[in-house]
């Protein structure tokens, strides 16, 4: 009942600061304007009552519509010969119907709405002042001692009675505060009387955003310009010519960008590397296909090095072109694997993998993710996910033996012997996974850096001392032997060899080895002075 | 029990206004009722006589007269109206069902004859309405608009807007044909 009566009280000073409308600014001109200031007027006056049909919520007066614009010339074409207002007015209601007057004459259609007001008014009133009776005489019961009632009903009456008591202060409040709040938010978003701001706003922003894609487009400009000028200055320059086809790709001015490479490479002497971008910048060129002279150059980059990972993407995307989706899994596959794990074209480098697996129709070993089991495949992975731990583990078990006794049986497996160190590490069996990667340099004795890696966790393992040194140390050196074999240059390994000589008693060896690093090192380095103490001690 | 009545007065005042409103919602979402759709004043009422100069002989001039022969259409476009280009089809399938008489609203005639060359002319003739005066007597708020007038000079149907296969389906071949049977 309370809620009723607020209700009410907003609706009527709603209604009330309805009429306080905004005076709109003029639609109308100059020169539409009769001479006549009277007749004017009434023009004036019959066009505020006039709706516009294509605006539907302005009068004619309001609106800046051709419509508006043509029913204010036939208005005031009638004024001029002569019709009353009565008339006119009539004229357009035939012609556009009751729906044309702003103020809709009373009939069955629109009797609703001009008897709502009064209905709410009269309904209102009637209710508020049948409750003001209700509170000066309040009913008997209410007189009662409610403490000898233990019937509810007398307290609920007691409940109403203060709330009529409260309900004008409430209904004030309330009222107050919904005219406040929308009073605030059409200050701020719907008063006519703002700027027109927005317009010239976006206007501004875009014009910006314009000037900073022209910067962003001179300053390549700019860059391009600069790489041309160094390589008209310095045509022998190699690296001017490499930045030229930078620049020139920045601009996508791919006919320059092949022609800096090719000047780079002529003048490299075929360097595998310039040769592997020219083919990526030819296959750019010719929209990703792998065009035969990218061939050509793929081809001969992997042949000098079958390990250039640009060469490598390349070629699977030629396989790829071919429909020779096995060749595309296996060369990005191998890709992954000898990339670092941090390089940047593995993502794509993965999402081309997963496609051409898709229509190949193999299904990906989770070999993508490192730190997960690679035996395991996605379905495994997920069954795994609901298992408990011991359950995981020993399905982890199980696949580790199926894999070492696959990898027994094709001990050429080096990726699968790392696959097999990597499951054993996370099954906690370090001196299984130790074996497993001696095992995986075995299987590929010319990589090097896996020889290393391996030589590096062997000496780890042995200085952790919790096991049988010798062995670790006897496999160390058969590594170190295999690495040797591919570089006898590198300063890592010249550290390892001259280190078992010393071990073994054999000075000269180690002196041998160690003499031939600090060649390999920069005298100043700590490193060299360290060794030149080790090696002075030898000497005595 | 007095009491309870004027207890719940409120609350089926509101239940009655939210029933008018849901139904005037629902209406609206379904596409029932259309808010764009005006009311239309010149439904059966007699056709506004009109008298305009003729686009292929300026000087000559077209009438829309009181009584007519047949049943005809009447129909409001302009050259630079977008929805006219889009009524070209129905209007060029309704045209040889019945005679349609253009009337070129706001257009510079050289506008006019290039949008006909262009998408078709449906039309039996076509008048001027340079300053848009005609479109006042029909009522006319936009271009296209379309009007159904019978043999006697009485407005059947209008249609603001561009007529679309649904419409043209629907509304007005269905009329039309009902119109020439009776004959």
């Amino acid at each position: 009942m309370r809620y009723f009566n607020a209700l009410i009280l907003i609706l009527l000073v709603g209604m009330s600061l309805q009429t306080l409308s905004v005076p709109a600014a003029f639609a109308i001109t100059a020169e539409e304007q009769l001479a006549d200031p009277e007749l004017e007027a009434r023009a004036r006056d019959l066009s505020k009552q006039l709706r516009c049909l294509v605006c539907q919520n302005q009068s004619i007066d309001d609106s800046d519509a051709d419509l508006a614009k043509d029913l204010r010339a036939e208005v005031r074409k009638q004024l001029l010969s002569g019709a009353d207002d009565q008339t006119i007015m009539a004229d357009l209601q035939e012609k556009y119907g009751d729906y044309v007057l702003l103020n809709p004459p009373v009939s069955l259609a629109t009797i609703g709405l001009w008897a709502t007001p009064i209905l709410a008014l009269l309904i209102g009133g009637g209710l508020i002042i049948l409750n003001r009776r209700r509170v000066k005489q309040p009913p008997p019961q209410s007189a009662q001692d409610l403490s000898e009632n233990t019937d509810d009903k007398p307290v609920s009456v007691k409940t109403m009675h203060a709330g009529t008591l409260g309900t004008p202060i409430l209904a004030i409040t309330a009222s107050f505060c919904i005219i406040a709040a929308g009073a605030i938010y059409w200050f701020v978003l719907g008063s006519p009387s703002l700027p027109s701001q927005p317009l010239s706003q976006r206007a501004s922003e875009i014009s910006q955003d314009a000037s900073q894609a022209e910067a962003l487009l001179a300053e390549k400009q700019k860059a391009y310009t600069a790489a041309k000028d160094a390589t008209l200055r310095a045509p022998e320059n190699i690296g001017s010519w490499l930045e030229l086809a930078l620049a020139a790709a920045e601009l996508g001015r791919m006919d320059d960008e092949l022609n800096a490479l090719r000047t780079a490479l002529s003048l490299t002497g075929e360097d595998a590397g310039i040769k592997s971008m020219l083919a990526e910048a030819l296959t750019r060129s010719a929209e990703g296909q792998v065009i035969p002279e990218a061939r050509q150059l793929i081809a001969e980059v992997l042949a000098e090095n079958g390990r250039e990972p640009r060469a490598l993407f390349l070629s699977g995307l030629a396989a790829m072109e071919d429909g020779a989706y096995k060749r595309a899994v296996d060369n990005w596959r191998y890709l992954i694997e000898i990339s670092p794990s941090d390089a940047p074209w593995l993502v794509v480098v993965r999402k081309n993998l997963q496609e051409a697996a898709d229509r190949a129709g193999i299904e990906l070993k989770t070999d993508s993710d490192n730190s997960n089991l690679p035996v395991l495949s996605q379905e495994s992975l997920s069954a795994a996910a609901e298992m408990s731990p011991e359950e995981r583990l020993e399905m982890i078990e199980g696949m580790v033996v199926r894999l070492r006794e696959r990898l027994e049986n094709a001990p050429s497996d080096s990726a699968g012997w790392q696959r097999l160190a990597r499951a054993y590490t996370v099954l906690g069996q370090p001196e299984e996974a130790l074996k497993a990667l001696v095992s995986a340099s075995e299987a590929a004795p010319g990589d090097l850096k896996l020889q290393l890696a391996v030589l590096e966790q062997l000496m780890l393992a042995g200085q952790a001392g919790d096991r049988s040194q010798t062995s670790d140390q006897a496999l160390a050196k058969e590594v170190l032997v295999r690495a040797l074999a591919v570089n006898a240059e590198h300063p890592e390994l010249l550290f390892f060899a001259g280190h078992f000589a010393r071990q073994e008693g054999d000075k000269d060896k180690a002196r041998f080895y160690w003499v031939k690093l600090l060649d390999t090192i920069p005298q100043t380095s700590e490193t060299a002075r360290l060794l030149q103490a080790e090696l002075d001690k030898l000497a005595r | 029990m007095a009491r309870s009545l004027t207890h719940f007065l409120p609350l089926l005042l509101f239940v009655c206004f939210a029933a008018i409103a849901s139904v005037a919602l629902i209406m609206t979402l379904s596409g029932e009722r259309k808010l764009s759709e005006l009311p239309s004043a010149l439904i059966g009422k007699p056709v506004p006589v009109t008298e305009l100069p003729s686009l292929s002989n300026p000087q000559a001039f077209i009438k829309i007269e009181a009584t007519a022969a047949t049943p005809y259409l009447v129909n409001f476009f302009a050259s630079w109206c977008a929805p006219c280009r889009a009524e070209a089809p129905a209007l060029a399938i309704l045209g040889k069902q019945i005679d349609i008489i253009g009337v070129a609203y706001k257009d510079k005639p050289e506008d006019s004859r290039k949008f006909l060359a262009d998408f078709g002319n449906p039309y039996r003739a076509i008048g001027i309405d340079n300053d848009g005066a005609a479109g006042l007597n029909w009522g006319v708020y936009g271009v296209p608009e379309t009007y159904l007038i019978s043999k006697d000079g009485i407005i059947l149907k209008r249609h603001a807007g561009p007529i679309d296969g649904d419409i043209l389906r629907d509304e007005f071949l269905p009329l039309i044909r009902s119109l020439q049977d009776r004959e």
